[in-house]
């Protein structure tokens, strides 16, 4: 059954006769979606606000017929090994339009290296405009000029009995620290990192039996 | 010989579908006893895993098969593990056995995929090149459409057919 061997027959459909008009009218799906994607020179010129960084984004058309699922950006700087996963969000108002926006610490600190992957609905793909080991660059953009943020005082409330709640949000840890009448109580709710991918190892049995001649 | 069963059913046509359809239905089974079976170096293994177009080739050990497969999560994933022999350049497939696993939320990176004797089936085979999720029923031999399983279409499974020392493809 080499590919070039055998041609398919595509409408293998197994009639249920207890559903008959839904058995038949399914139509296969075995494409990746197909992504758009016209690389910007850089990252936006524009002024810095005291909000942050100009938004540096990176917007793609993705098209399939069973429905795109988890479009997502992949972004690092030139020279860092690791990519960051930012999920694409679909545009309002512009179908199959996906866009995302470069974390500003990457935006900000030099070339900056990108691709872009989706699956469909029906688990296809991925598909991908750049690779990874062939990214899309974002030469020189914008280097943001650095805005010293105030430093926010941790919360702080007390209360008649003297509970001291404080609450600290770091990226990824959210540690909820309870103070009171003696009592230490320490929370901390722990999100562990992103997979990019996963190695399943694969066991099984033979499915036969050797029986002596 | 712990062999098969195929069970027919005939499912009786509702009120809007008078033309009953015959539908042949594998039953799951353990081990085939195999009195000629394939040498070692004839024998393949390959995981096809939906959404990937080509399949993720196995070893093959003395007690089964074993290896590691690259997977992008973030969605179910429907995983079809053929046994199979090549028999004049085509793939026969022996014997098959499909698992799902949700890689849709937070999921480690390592993940075992267990497949047991009662995963396989001999007869009711899926195509997995052309649809990697769902397969297809049926190849072209010889531009003939033909049971995966059963690349002859005599009754008698490919895994049979071979342990019997027979052809699978029932050329002259």
């Amino acid at each position: 059954m080499r590919r070039g061997d055998v041609v398919t027959t595509l409408l293998a459909v197994t009639t249920l006769a207890l559903s008959p008009t839904a058995s038949a009218a399914r139509v296969t799906d075995n494409t990746a979606p197909v992504i758009t994607h016209t690389p910007p020179l850089s990252c936006p010129v524009a002024a810095v606000s005291q909000a942050g960084t100009p938004p540096c984004v990176v917007e793609a058309t993705i098209v399939d017929p069973s429905g795109v699922f988890d479009p997502t950006l992949l972004v690092r700087l030139r020279g860092v090994t690791a990519y960051e996963r930012v999920a694409m969000k679909a545009v309002d108002g512009q179908p199959d339009h996906y866009a995302a926006t470069v974390p500003a610490a990457i935006a900000g600190g030099g070339d900056v290296e990108y691709l872009i992957e989706a699956f469909d609905l029906q688990g296809n793909g991925p598909a991908r405009a750049g690779e990874e080991a062939v990214p899309l660059v974002l030469t020189k953009p914008v280097a943001p000029t650095p805005v010293t943020a105030p430093v926010e005082p941790p919360v702080v409330e007390e209360e008649g009995n003297g509970l001291l709640l404080g609450v600290a949000v770091a990226v990824g840890v959210i540690a909820v620290v309870v103070i009171g009448a003696g009592t230490a109580v320490a929370i901390y709710a722990l999100r562990p990192p992103a997979v990019d991918e996963v190695t399943v190892s694969v066991s099984g049995p033979r499915p036969f039996t050797p029986v002596a001649p | 010989m712990k062999r098969a069963l195929l069970a027919a059913v005939v499912l009786s046509g509702c009120a809007d579908d008078p033309a009953p359809t015959t539908m042949s239905v594998a039953v799951p089974q353990a081990l085939v006893d195999c009195a000629q079976p394939p040498a070692d170096t004839d024998l393949r293994a390959r995981l096809w895993v939906s959404g990937t177009d080509a399949p993720c080739p196995l070893t093959i050990l003395a007690s089964g098969v074993s290896g590691d497969c690259v997977v992008v999560p973030g969605i179910e994933r429907i995983f079809t593990l053929d046994w199979f022999v090549v028999v004049d350049g085509v793939d026969v497939v022996l014997a098959q056995a499909r698992k799902s696993l949700d890689l849709g939320g937070e999921v480690e990176a390592n993940v075992a995929l267990v497949f047991a004797d009662d995963d396989y089936v001999v007869a009711g085979c899926r195509d997995m090149s052309v649809d990697s999720l769902d397969g297809a029923g049926s190849v072209d031999v010889d531009g003939v459409a033909r049971p995966v399983c059963d690349l002859d279409d005599d009754g008698t499974a490919n895994l049979d057919e071979v342990c019997a020392g027979g052809d699978p493809l029932g050329r002259p």
